[in-house]
């Protein structure tokens, strides 16, 4: 399994804060690797760096091949950039152009990446809103008249007009209605299946960790506690922190902690987010 | 009003505009009890609680009752209305959404108690240091802004609030659904405690089936506007009544295992505005649906201790539960 994703050292400061420090790993063609940690553990700024919204200070990014560590200055590249890797945001109600169906949005895509004529566009925006699930109502309307799980729907299909190798899934299914939660993890799946194509899930829920990933990465204030195949990881953490995750998740039985008494201070470290 | 419950809420009917938002929601609640209230977005359960509240928007209209002892609430006006806040509170998702950026935090927490109740000032902000440390909060921060404090925090500040008035009963609205996991747990562990420690109940919203069957007593599941489960927690997930509940529990991935695929449900929660009023607003996408189920709207009955609006409850009852078929 090659991979299509390699992370080296990678490293982003924001003045004093040291958001990312010396994360590491790499993702196979058709493997899922999720990032899992609390806000303020640097996982977002990771997903940011490999789209290239934000620079790294440090360490490299190297995505089919070609290094991505310094952005690129010509509009042919960046779109070669964006044949490689794309992201769905969590939040489909921002992330959407207001004005754009979904239709406008896909074939946009289209238009700009393969240039192609106005007769293939249409019958591959066809396709990939069927792909997601989408009726004929829902791709000629604008994105307020979806709901949320629709929307992120089109944010997929969008993201997947690009035909990229890589797919960022930064939190995309939290704020999904579990009945809808599980059709779109279902889809995520079937397109793997169907493509080959290669998941970063960064979430919070280790439920949706396991369903969707192989591999996880547990982060804490900018750094890798633990890492491993998912099903190791969430049976036997061997981190405190991944412990505390674990012992987190609502249960029958279950008996919330307050955090202080939970994790022994050695463990609370040098970690960004205030411990009241 | 049935002996023994704290609140009632009968027929309760909520119409904004043209849309219907509740469709008749039957609910009770004992006294230091925790009720749980699961739905998914636009269930209504949010509306259920602003009405217990008497935080209808503008222009909603409404029919049915909520009893507190033998007072209606929806008569109440004037000071007592006032004094009903202070007996049923409110805390919700979004505390930054809910308190005053430019005032200081403890001028928000003793806001009610000198307004409403004519506390003199140095009391107020006794009792406001006092519950503060009893949310595990450093009194320091009664004289900070509330964009110095974090989101956990913040919520913190809004369950010790909403507490500084006795209430016997706190409306508790997704309080930790904005919050990361262990801040939850322990948002759940301040609220677990206080309950025992005032001799309150709680009505605990969320959207997490599993949130609910592990912190409440007794869980009751939304749909459409309606009530459509009402069930001990312990047996919520392993001897469900409802069809929609089953199908709720078994669509969730399980941390324990990965599955080849997950049973979903087919199509969207309906909100109560687009439910058929002469049929189960589940039927479409009931796996369990009969003819019967799109002719007529079935009623909330009792069932094995718990309550289930299904037309073939009884018919379906021990075939629900969360097998491991899958």
């Amino acid at each position: 399994m090659p991979d299509v994703l390699q992370v080296q050292n990678l490293r982003k400061e924001f003045g004093d804060l040291i958001a990312v420090d010396d994360v590491s790993f790499a993702i196979g063609e058709g493997e899922s690797l999720a990032i899992v940690g609390e806000s303020g553990s640097g996982k977002t700024t990771i997903a940011k760096m490999i789209v290239g919204l934000e620079r790294p200070t440090g360490g490299r990014i190297v995505a089919c091949g070609h290094d991505r560590s310094a952005p690129v200055r010509s509009a042919k590249k960046r779109r070669e950039r964006g044949r490689e890797v794309q992201i769905v945001f969590q939040d489909p109600y921002t992330s959407l152009d207001p004005r754009h169906s979904a239709e406008a949005a896909i074939e946009e895509v289209l238009r700009v990446h393969h240039g192609w004529d106005k007769g293939r566009r249409r019958a591959r925006v066809a396709e990939l809103a069927d792909l997601v699930g989408l009726d004929e109502r829902q791709r000629a309307v604008p994105p307020r008249a979806l709901s949320g799980g629709q929307r992120q729907r089109v944010a997929i299909a969008r993201a997947l007009a690009a035909e990229p190798r890589i797919l960022i899934l930064d939190e995309s299914v939290a704020a999904l209605d579990v009945s809808i939660q599980a059709q779109v993890l279902n889809l995520l799946a079937d397109i793997r299946d169907a493509t080959g194509i290669s998941y970063l899930l960064i979430s919070h829920d280790l439920a949706v960790v396991r369903q969707l990933a192989e591999r996880v990465i547990v982060m804490r204030g900018g750094a890798v506690v633990e890492q491993g195949p998912t099903g190791d990881v969430l049976d036997h953490p061997q981190h405190p922190y991944t412990r505390l995750l674990r012992e987190s998740v609502p249960r029958p039985g279950w008996k919330p902690q307050r955090r202080v008494s939970a994790l022994p201070v050695s463990d609370r470290g040098a970690c960004p987010v205030p411990v009241w | 009003m049935a002996i023994g419950n704290l609140l009632e809420v009968k027929g309760l009917q909520i119409s904004i505009g043209d849309a219907n938002v509740l469709r008749g929601v039957d609910l009770a609640i004992r006294p230091r009890e925790v009720l749980g209230l699961v739905g998914e977005s636009g269930s209504g359960k949010s509306m259920t609680a602003r009405a217990i509240a008497r935080l209808l928007p503008r222009g909603a209209r409404s029919e049915g009752t909520i009893t507190l002892g033998d007072a209606d609430v929806g008569t109440f006006e004037g000071s007592a209305l006032r004094r009903y806040r202070g007996q049923v509170a409110m805390v919700f998702q979004d505390p930054r959404a809910h308190i005053n950026p430019v005032r200081r935090v403890g001028d928000f927490m003793t806001e009610a108690l000198r307004t409403n109740q004519g506390v003199q000032k140095a009391e107020a902000y006794d009792r406001a240091a006092d519950m503060l440390s009893q949310v595990g909060l450093d009194t320091r921060n009664l004289s900070r802004y509330p964009h110095e404090l974090s989101g956990g925090m913040l919520q913190r500040v809004m369950i010790a609030s909403a507490l500084l008035t006795r209430p016997r009963l706190l409306l508790a609205d997704e309080p930790s659904t904005a919050l990361d996991v262990t801040t939850q747990a322990e948002v759940m562990a301040i609220l677990a405690e206080l309950r025992n420690d005032f001799d309150m109940a709680l009505l605990f919203i969320t959207h997490d089936l599993e949130l609910a069957a592990a912190v409440c007593d007794r869980t009751a599941v939304m749909y459409a506007g309606q009530v459509v489960e009402v069930r001990d927690s312990e047996l919520l997930h392993t001897d469900p009544l409802h069809p929609y509940t089953a199908a709720l529990a078994a669509a969730r991935p399980d941390i324990g295992r990965t599955q080849p695929r997950l049973r979903a449900i087919p199509g969207r929660p309906l909100s109560g505005s687009e439910a058929p009023a002469d049929a189960c607003a589940f039927a479409p996408r009931c796996v369990h649906a009969a003819s019967a189920c799109g002719q007529m709207m079935p009623e909330l009955v009792e069932l094995d201790g718990g309550r289930s609006r299904c037309l073939r409850a009884a018919e379906l009852r021990g075939t629900l539960g969360v097998t491991a078929d899958a």
